[in-house]
């Protein structure tokens, strides 16, 4: 990691971790502010941000604050390491605006047929597709929950972004078979249960899921 | 991805500044706006300078400038001592009145809709989820304020039925929430000093309603034994302060050394 970033790391930590209290993450934002108000301090820091590759270096709560900054300053970060950081910290609240992010500059139109997750048009999706379905190594618990979860993660990061290229990847993943389908399914339609009549049709049109059969009971 | 019953509600309750709570009360108090800080700040607000962007999560209505109109100059006295006055221009701003019922019944039906609408209630991450759907809200619908009322009150200070808070978006390039300095509130500088001093926390909680610390003793002490206060000037050079100090304590009085004008 670069020295700015390493000597800034546990700044940012005490900035951003709900963890410390709004007021030390409150003081310690206004300070760095009046810090990154110095003469081209902001380009540096957004220079190093775009040479970051590795995820374990930084706290979620960093990384989330790493993004946010990308996302209003249009600095590019390394397509692995938004992958890896939708694997590392696959909660919605991170996945989704390393999704948002990764998708900001695609220009898309909707496939007219169903494709599989390996041939989806945006390279960078069809791999968060694959790896939130994939097979893991370092997973003990291979039941079809743990199996599905990452997946269910990643399904409702995508809906939640919201765009056309992220629903198409959200309707693909729902359509693609492999063994944790049925949960995924279900899981889907249970969420949809959740939502109100307008919202449910729009849901069902804009991603033709499969049927609720199609989910086993668990 | 809502359904368009949800998202007309939405577009219905956000109005332009000119039909806006905000308006009445700038034409009452001009286009000013008032955030308290600490101490420490004094001086770099001495001079002008921007007021900060809060990112924090827990913050109300998600990454915004947070600021009072200062039709209510004191009512956030509880972060600080340092009063900051900033001027803003809100002709072309889109306003969400969140201090209407109406406004947070639409804002509830429209999260209720969100994909990571359970995230709320059933993770850890409420708080996170929490922050990350209201700038989705504010930045959808490109809000440039959102009143409401004060979640935190200073005793006497902040009345939460009443008063009204802004948060101000700033907006980058892309079309996204802006963080860093804000380029709306960039002109604050320090105006007001206040002679109370609040907790933030009540055992870790944040704190609903903070008690006045300095005022609810000294009132009660000046009634029983009243005492001129001093000006710090004088009283850092005033031989006699010894004297005078004792004399207080052995008539259970207390000694206001004040930072004059």
């Amino acid at each position: 990691m670069s020295t700015m970033l390493t000597l800034a790391a546990e700044f940012l930590d005490r900035m951003t971790n709900p963890s410390y209290g709004p007021a030390i993450n409150e003081d310690y934002s206004l300070r760095f502010a009046v810090l990154m108000s110095a003469e081209n301090s902001d380009k540096s820091l957004d220079e190093e941000i775009g040479l970051l590759e590795n995820v374990n270096t930084l706290g979620p709560y960093v990384w989330l604050w790493i993004i946010n900054r990308a996302r209003s300053r249009d600095i590019i970060l390394s397509e692995d390491l938004l992958l890896h950081l939708t694997g590392r910290w696959p909660d919605v609240f991170i996945q989704a605006p390393v999704i948002d992010l990764a998708t900001r500059n695609a220009e898309w139109s909707s496939p007219e047929n169903v494709v599989s997750i390996k041939s989806f048009g945006h390279p960078w999706l069809s791999r968060l597709l694959q790896q939130c379905t994939g097979y893991r190594n370092d997973v003990a618990d291979r039941s079809m929950f743990t199996l599905s979860r990452r997946a269910e993660l990643s399904l409702i990061s995508l809906l939640q972004v919201g765009k056309g290229i992220t629903l198409d990847a959200a309707s693909t993943l729902l359509n693609h078979s492999w063994e944790g389908r049925s949960h995924l399914v279900e899981f889907f339609w249970y969420r949809w249960d959740q939502l109100d009549e307008e919202t449910q049709v729009i849901w069902q049109s804009r991603l033709h899921p499969p049927n609720r059969d199609a989910g086993n009971r668990r | 991805m809502i359904g368009a019953r949800i998202e007309q509600a939405v577009r219905n309750v956000i109005t332009g500044y000119a039909n806006s709570l905000l308006e009445k009360l700038v034409t009452k108090s001009g286009a000013y706006a008032i955030k308290f800080v600490q101490s420490k700040w004094a001086d770099h607000y001495s001079s002008v300078n921007p007021l900060r962007i809060s990112d924090t999560p827990a913050l109300t209505w998600g990454t915004a400038t947070y600021v009072t109109p200062l039709a209510y100059p004191l009512s956030s006295a509880l972060y600080g001592r340092i009063g900051l006055v900033t001027d803003f221009d809100p002709i072309n701003w889109r306003i969400f009145d969140a201090t209407r019922p109406s406004a947070q019944s639409v804002y509830v039906q429209w999260a209720r809709s969100q994909p990571m609408y359970a995230d709320l209630l059933l993770t850890v991450h409420s708080t996170d989820a929490n922050h990350f759907l209201r700038n989705q809200f504010r930045q959808l619908f490109k809000i440039d304020c959102v009143l409401f009322h004060p979640d935190q009150e200073a005793e006497e200070y902040t009345k939460s039925v009443d008063h009204v808070w802004m948060a101000v978006t700033d907006w980058a390039p892309s079309g996204a929430i802006q963080s860093g300095f804000s380029q709306r509130l960039s002109k604050a500088r320090f105006t007001v000093l206040i002679d109370e001093d609040f907790q933030l926390e009540d055992h870790g909680l944040p704190i609903r309603t903070a008690p006045r610390q300095i005022e609810r003793i000294t009132e009660r002490m000046q009634r029983n034994a009243p005492t001129h206060p001093v000006q710090v000037s004088h009283a850092r050079n005033d031989p006699r302060m010894p004297l005078l100090i004792s004399q207080v304590y052995h008539g259970n009085g207390y000694l206001h050394v004040f930072i004059e004008p």
